[in-house]
């Protein structure tokens, strides 16, 4: 359920410095990690953060698991999602679920890439994949999107946390294969043009991006779109027949 | 189908493609966006014409022929708020006080907002609909732990409670609340400064 938010005429913002402690590990990813995976929309560079400036972290219908969120002075955190397989990347992104009709549109195949990114530094992040399988919050990260307001919550309040993290990771529910990570990383802490570097960008309407999505959508059980039908065989027309 | 008349059929559709104007969905959002914004304001703000706005201001142009020109003076200047609609200048009513004066901020304000890129609808929105800041309860910020230490389990608890207080909070309508126009109107300067603040930031100047 959408909040309304109450008007008020004297909110000075200020800063909401956490007193306590978070009881939780953190996993240090190495510099020169390149296992990392992102599906992108093609304007954008597949370094770069996605700034989550609109949208109330209290909707669970916008957004995604770890983002909108504010940081303690009100300022919106950006955020780049990442996951250790292209597979994961596509789950994530295109292949989601809860998605009725698992169908992948030809625009939107047209309209995003396939990236593998590389780290340049070391990243410290929040680690979520060692929690007890009787945890509340292990089960919130097997859940679709109801558990969203709550988990941006434990976002921002890793995000808030003395340690500076760079940002969090967990074990990827989409794809449902143990042990398939995901990373969200934040945008006041890592740079996209210096932390982080694209090892390679894939288009997804031809070549390897297309067959890796072609596998994907077979993992998944999601139709690509007919046009795509039309062009691919209007390319195997031109192959040399055996 | 064949395969003949699909390839065809491609073709065509490629074709005509091609030939149509292409629209940046950017673009087009932002347009949606701007239409959206005037059309509130066109049905929401009293919004009046350069000889209605020039008799509430009768010290600052007189009452002679020149009445017209001393009023686009003001505007051209920043001094008075506009909007030109259907080829004609429209002037809010609110940015003029019960004695014949634009309210003071109004022009300093109008300055920050043109030099950070917004434009006069984008201003007269801003300044005329109900102010909208966070909720008591912040979905989505840092939780306060008091000292306590806990664990992710315990921040993941506690994060779900705040989820359940903000969703039971009572909801505030928003044409209950005031806008930086009615603050003006109240002679609550601090009030309208702070909702400034919050919209363009600081004044550097």
């Amino acid at each position: 359920m959408r909040s309304i938010a109450p008007c008020s005429t004297g909110s000075a913002r200020t800063w909401l410095e956490p007193t306590g402690v978070i009881d939780f590990d953190v996993r240090t990813l190495p510099a020169g990690d390149g296992r990392w995976w992102c599906v992108h929309p093609a304007r954008f560079d597949a370094t770069s953060f996605h700034p989550n400036v609109d949208g109330d972290p209290a909707d669970e219908s916008i957004g995604g698991r770890f983002h909108p969120f504010d940081d303690g002075a009100g300022r919106r955190v950006g955020t780049r999602y990442l996951a250790d397989h292209p597979d994961g990347a596509f789950a994530e992104t295109l292949l989601r679920d809860g998605v009725s009709d698992r169908l992948v549109t030809a625009e939107t195949v047209a309209m995003h890439r396939l990236a593998q990114i590389g780290l340049r530094r070391e990243l410290r992040v929040a680690d979520l994949t060692n929690l007890d399988p009787d945890s509340p919050l292990r089960a919130a990260l097997q859940q679709d999107t109801d558990a969203y307001p709550q988990l941006r919550i434990v976002a921002a309040t890793l995000h808030a946390d003395a340690q500076r993290l760079d940002g969090v990771v967990w074990e990827g529910r989409q794809l449902e294969t143990p042990g398939m990570e995901c990373v969200v990383l934040f945008d006041d802490r890592v740079s996209g043009e210096s932390d982080l570097a694209t090892i390679q960008s894939l288009d997804l309407e031809r070549g390897v991006g297309s067959g890796r999505l072609r596998a994907a959508a077979r993992l998944r059980g999601y139709l690509l779109p007919s046009a795509r039908s039309v062009h691919d065989r209007r390319a195997d027309d031109q192959q040399p027949r055996s | 189908m064949s395969a003949v008349r699909s390839d065809e059929q491609w073709e065509r559709a490629v074709e005509g493609l091609q030939d149509s104007p292409t629209l940046d969905a950017d673009q087009l959002y932002q347009a949606q966006q701007h239409a959206t914004l005037r059309r509130w304001v066109l049905d929401e703000v009293e919004l009046l014409g350069p000889g209605e706005i020039a008799a509430l201001l009768p010290h600052r142009v007189g009452t002679d022929s020149n009445v017209a020109r001393a009023i686009d003076k003001l505007r051209e200047r920043g001094e008075l708020l506009a909007v030109r609609y259907k080829d004609v200048w429209r002037y809010p009513s609110d940015q003029i006080t019960p004695k014949g004066e634009v309210h003071a901020p109004i022009p300093g304000v109008v300055v920050r907002a043109r030099a950070q890129g917004y434009d006069p609808w984008e201003i007269v929105y801003r300044l005329a609909r109900p102010i909208e800041t966070p909720p008591p309860v912040h979905v989505g910020r840092p939780l306060e732990h008091d000292g306590r230490t806990l664990s992710l389990d315990e921040l993941f608890a506690a994060a779900g409670e705040l989820v359940s207080a903000s969703a039971v909070a009572e909801p505030v309508h928003a044409d209950t609340c005031p806008s930086p126009f009615e603050l003006l109107a109240a002679g609550d300067d601090d009030a309208f400064d702070r909702a400034v603040l919050d919209w363009l930031g600081p004044d550097v100047a």
